[in-house]
């Protein structure tokens, strides 16, 4: 059975160069026959928004879309989703709005390595 | 003392890497992956000599190194590596990964 | 298969998301069972002070969310030497956290299955 990397990311889409640096980190691990899962946590639930169009930077809502249809697992935090005034359905596809509670618990019980991107 | 993958992102300037790694582990257990700004850490002298007191293992993501006009020659310590490299040292090579 | 997590809280309370966030993690994953501990460090252990006053910027309590983690057992653990490089003596902390060497930030990543870094 493969390992499994849990990606905790806590950045947001523009800002910093940090999203990025998860779904490169979540592509290279997937490519390498691990199962990978995704969980976006304050912040960093910006990076999900469905129509992101940057002009001159990399578009990170393109690369989650690329991860969640390679297989990858993600998820993030609805609270967190809420308080910043997204609602359901902007997000991208295969995303799934969840929580800490029933969704990151879960990614960290079967995980067997916990990778935090953040400031 | 387990292998530990420490991960930085943020510049020298933001943060001290060095003396958050040599808190938490000892030198021969300690790897360390610069990406973004974190990368100055490698090619700044007296930043490269504190990491290499800490850390028996420096990596350097290759595309923050090269985006900000340095390559492997540039580097005052350790090697600049893929993606999927750093994904062997997380998941195969240490034990737990730490976000400095 | 990771059976128990630390938390590390390095940033101060209130100027960001972070600390608050930690600790709310830290609850949602020992309601769940997850064997949770919190390690407050850097300045992450001005969320240990007693007398802090979070209405005054109608925010929620670093401290109130410090101590529900105790109903779930969760330890939250303070490093004895960066609070004295801050200057905060031992009985301005609030009730239920433990002082502990700096040494500790050695030996429990090891005690944990995963870690995570607020």
């Amino acid at each position: 059975m493969a390992k499994t990397m849990t990606i905790l990311w806590r950045s947001g889409s523009m800002m910093a160069m940090d999203a990025n640096v998860a779904t490169k980190l979540a592509k290279a691990a997937l490519e390498k026959g691990y199962k990978v899962n995704m969980f976006g946590y304050g912040e960093g639930i910006t990076a999900v928004k469905k129509g992101q169009a940057p002009k001159r930077f990399p578009n990170v809502g393109d690369e989650l879309q690329e991860l969640a249809d390679a297989g990858a697992t993600i998820s993030l935090c609805e609270t967190c989703y809420a308080a910043r005034g997204f609602q359901r359905g902007e997000e991208i596809e295969g995303v799934k709005i969840g929580s800490l509670t029933n969704n990151l618990f879960v990614f960290v019980s079967e995980s067997d390595r916990l990778v935090t991107i953040a400031r | 003392m387990v292998k530990t993958a420490f991960v930085v992102i943020r510049s020298p300037q933001e943060l001290d890497a060095s003396r958050i790694i040599a808190g938490m582990s000892d030198r021969a257990d300690a790897v360390v992956i610069l990406f973004e700004d974190a990368v100055y850490n490698a090619v700044l002298a007296d930043r490269a000599d504190g990491l290499d007191r800490v850390a028996g293992d420096v990596q350097v993501a290759r595309d923050d190194l090269e985006a900000r006009g340095y390559e492997s020659s540039d580097l005052k310590v350790g090697r600049a590596v893929e993606y999927a490299d750093i994904v062997d040292t997380i998941m195969e090579a240490t034990e737990r990964t730490v976000s400095a | 298969m990771a059976d128990s997590m630390l938390v590390i809280v390095t940033k101060p309370p209130y100027g960001l998301e972070d600390a608050f966030a930690g600790l709310r993690l830290a609850l949602a994953m020992a309601v769940n069972g997850l064997k949770t501990s919190v390690m407050m460090t850097e300045d992450g252990v001005f969320n240990a002070l007693a007398k802090q006053r979070p209405e005054a910027l109608s925010m929620p309590s670093n401290v109130e969310a410090t101590v529900e983690l105790y109903d779930f057992d969760v330890p939250v653990y303070v490093v004895r030497e960066d609070l004295l490089e801050r200057g905060i003596s031992e009985s301005s902390l609030a009730e239920g956290l433990k002082v502990v060497d700096r040494s500790a930030l050695r030996t429990m990543p090891a005690e944990h299955d995963v870690v995570t870094t607020f």
